[in-house]
């Protein structure tokens, strides 16, 4: 499921047709932990080129950033497939020339093909490359939650109220309402609103608070008495809370 | 072009002196200069501590006016009118706040009493527009509280929908628990604070130069004079302090509570005017105490460097000046100097040159008990010996001549003495038209008196005869010793023959009588050869000649008696 496997990609923007020249600043829009500064700094050493790094914590900021200037405050930045189409409707995102970057072909196989990961291309013409993956689950406190959950309704539990830690993000909680009312989580049609943000409230009404960054998921586990987390950041949040 | 010694001198000293106040005023320059700086710093920290203290007493004002507000809902005697007037109040004393909330914890925390800061005035929010802040971690933070504890957050740029004059501002959230009656919250007073409106009042009381920074505890930019370094993080690229200030960083690690120290407002873009680009910063942990959180705040200040040296540069420029008018005296003063110094040494140089030339000399500084007067009497001394000795020479030198013109035994003029008298006087009279006459005188039967009564008796005869002879001329006459037994006259200038014959009269007259000698009677007689100038002869030989001859006829004629030599024919 595309929702629970977050296949992100470098899109290219509009700017990167052409070839960088030396000293030429290459504008990131990142998620954090996706362009860390040691990389950043290899990268630009390597290629000589100056690189400057923003970041987001969401997709409606990625989606506002990006959207202001178009695409053209930026040369790359990072989505996810599930988010990849609204961008290449808005002619935000740009085509890339596969044959042009050898090193797709040292990806993993899965991720060689590109017709064969959905949400990555439009009309045959291909607008990113798979960069990254990781799951997108539930953090539970053995302590307080006995039996492991086995849906995400579980964060609407009443047992837990106060004690869920929920993402800020509208796209993600949309999905997330969809889902656990298993309607389509990407598309909401017009019908399903008025139960969707009802959900939403309900989920609100629930959760200790939304959280944008993973260390402040690490820092209200120790201060507050969390019992569940849905993670956002998937791995990278439980190897944080280790 | 050699220099004297006076100019040497002079222009040593005044090197030294001029070097010396050089270095005065540019030691005097750094010390100002690092002074001021110093000065700047302890001001820059002074400055930092009393902004500081002011920032955390206006978020203690905070906690005590949420904590105010709490205790007012608590008693329950308040009723909703009277909550919302002290609301209203708070917000029109408090510039600063922009939102004074009390919100209960059921349902789901919901706004129960809600005033904004709305362009000048105040707006109570009522009704459906009071929204549910459950889900906000200012609320479940602060229901968690103790009674007396207050919750502070973290400073954020506020989105919250509907915030009226607070959106988009830096903010930062105080709020205190209402206790309910059996022992949990039930609710919590919340005032939102604007920074950006707290430290413009802060601000304005600074001096111009001082820029005002605020970090959080983990070095974001809250407030920086380019607002494009703030709140970096809510655009998702962070601009930290100690990126900027390095040597803030302990503060960020906890580390110092304070630094004050230079850095580069630009970074090292402006490395090559390190000068213009460089400020003085000052950095102040801020840890307010009213809080339940361990939330602290870093609080700069900078001040432009060239800002705190511009008293610099008028200082710099008076001592240049005070430089300038030291090094002119010191000129001066060298001169001066130089010369008291070298004017006895050119004393005592005119003296040995005036000694060697005879010309009349400065006085020597003979009184003076330096170095100078000791010169001064050790050539004085070497003066008074030469002049000694050189009188002895002088006095050597006329005993030489002296025995070189006359004859040792009888003191007359020997031979060549006579001679050249002889050609002077010939001289004399032939520019004069004068006469001479040469006499030849010879003694009679000499030979006799020095084989009988020995050479000794000889000579004390001839020193007699030398002393009748002398006796017998004029001072402007000459009675010389030619050799032996014969002496001669020069008689000049003489008017005639007669007066010529009348002395060789007289000096037979007076060889008539014998000469007496230690009662040995000796009867001396001589024999007389006249020669005349011009008559015969024009030169000295010739004349001695003619003379002699004319002698050797008085022999001849019988002795003791004269004869003129024979006029040329």
């Amino acid at each position: 499921m595309d929702a629970a496997f977050r296949t992100l990609l470098f899109a290219y923007g509009l700017a990167l047709s052409c070839a960088l020249q030396a000293e030429e600043v290459l504008r990131v829009l990142a998620w954090p932990g996706y362009a860390d500064a040691d990389l950043v700094a290899a990268f630009a050493q390597r290629h000589r080129v100056k690189v400057e790094v923003s970041l987001v914590d969401s997709d409606d900021a990625l989606w506002q950033r990006m959207g202001a200037g178009q695409g053209r405050d930026f040369d790359v930045f990072a989505v996810n497939t599930a988010e990849l189409q609204r961008y290449i409707d808005a002619g935000i995102a740009a085509p890339l020339e596969y044959a042009r970057l050898p090193g797709t072909q040292r990806q993993l196989p899965a991720f060689r093909d590109p017709a064969a990961i959905p949400g990555l291309s439009r009309a045959g013409a291909v607008y990113g490359v798979p960069y990254t993956y990781a799951a997108m689950g539930l953090i539970y406190d053995r302590k307080r939650v006995p039996v492991a959950p086995d849906s995400i309704a579980v964060l609407w539990d009443a047992r837990y109220r106060g004690q869920v830690l929920a993402f800020d993000g509208s796209s993600h909680n949309f999905s997330l309402a969809a889902l656990r009312l298993g309607l389509p989580p990407f598309r909401v049609r017009e019908r399903d609103w008025s139960v969707l943000v009802q959900t939403l409230v309900a989920l609100r009404r629930n959760v200790l608070g939304f959280y944008t960054r993973p260390e402040e998921v690490v820092e209200l586990f120790r201060t507050n008495s969390v019992a569940i987390v849905f993670a956002n950041y998937g791995d990278q949040q439980v190897a944080a809370l280790r | 072009m050699k220099l004297g010694m006076a100019p040497r001198l002079a222009l040593v000293l005044a090197l030294l002196a001029v070097l010396a106040s050089g270095l005065t005023g540019y030691y005097a320059y750094t010390t100002s200069r690092r002074l001021l700086i110093d000065s700047a710093k302890k001001s820059l920290l002074t400055a930092t501590q009393v902004l500081g203290e002011r920032f955390v007493t206006a978020l203690g004002g905070a906690a005590r006016d949420a904590r105010l507000l709490a205790r007012l809902a608590e008693s329950r005697v308040a009723d909703a009118a009277s909550l919302a007037a002290t609301a209203h109040a708070l917000l029109a004393t408090h510039p600063e706040y922009f939102q004074v909330r009390l919100i209960d914890a059921e349902p789901h925390g919901r706004e129960r009493i809600r005033v904004d800061r709305d362009g000048a005035g105040l707006t109570e929010v009522r009704g459906l527009d009071l929204q549910e802040k459950g889900h906000k971690f200012y609320v479940s933070q602060a229901l968690r509280l103790g009674a007396q504890q207050v919750y502070l957050s973290r400073v954020f740029i506020n989105r919250e929908l509907g915030a009226h004059a607070g959106f988009e501002r830096p903010t930062v959230i105080v709020a205190a628990p209402v206790p309910g009656a059996r022992g949990e919250n039930v609710g919590l007073a919340v005032i939102n604070v604007d920074l950006e409106t707290l430290f413009d009042a802060m601000r304005e009381q600074l001096p111009r130069e001082y820029r005002v920074y605020l970090a959080n505890e983990w070095g974001d930019f809250l407030i920086h004079p380019d607002a494009g370094k703030t709140f970096g993080f809510e655009r998702g690229r962070r601009f930290l302090l100690q990126d900027d200030f390095p040597g803030a960083a302990a503060l960020v690690a906890g580390e110092l509570e304070q630094v004050v120290g230079q850095a580069w407002a630009s970074g090292p873009a402006d490395a090559d005017r390190p000068e213009a680009a460089t400020v003085l910063a000052a950095w102040q942990r801020l840890q307010p105490q009213e809080f339940a959180s361990q939330r602290f705040f870093i609080l700069g200040l900078t001040e432009p460097l060239a800002a705190v040296l511009r008293d610099n540069r008028e200082l710099s420029r008076q001592i240049v000046g005070i430089v300038l008018v030291f090094s002119g005296l010191a000129l001066l003063l060298a001169w001066l100097f130089s010369r008291a110094m070298t004017r006895p040494l050119a004393d005592i140089l005119g003296a040995v040159r005036g000694f060697a030339s005879g010309a009349p000399a400065p006085a020597l500084p003979l009184r003076r008990r330096d170095e100078i007067g000791q010169l001064a009497r050790g050539v004085h001394d070497m003066q008074a010996q030469i002049s000694t000795q050189l009188e002895t020479l002088e006095m050597n030198r006329q005993a030489m001549a002296y025995l070189a013109q006359h004859d040792a035994l009888t003191g007359l003029p020997n031979r060549a003495t006579y001679l050249d008298r002889l050609q002077v006087a010939i001289a004399q009279a032939q520019r004069q038209g004068h006469r001479l006459a040469v006499l030849f005188v010879d003694l009679d039967r000499f030979k006799e008196v020095n084989d009988c009564y020995g050479h000794q008796v000889g000579d004390r005869l001839l020193q007699a005869v030398a002393e009748r002879l002398r006796a017998s001329v004029r001072a402007s006459d000459t009675a010389a010793r030619l050799s032996g037994d014969e002496f001669v006259l020069l008689l000049g200038p003489v008017h005639g023959r007669d007066e010529v014959l009348a002395v060789a009269e007289k000096l037979l007259a007076r060889f008539q009588a014998p000469v007496v000698l230690d009662g040995l009677v000796l009867p001396i007689r001589v024999s007389i050869g006249i020669s005349l100038f011009p008559e015969h002869g024009h030169t000295a030989r010739a004349l001695l000649e003619a003379a002699d001859a004319a002698m050797y006829v008085s022999k001849s004629a019988g002795r003791n008696a004269w004869s003129v030599a024979p006029d040329p024919t």
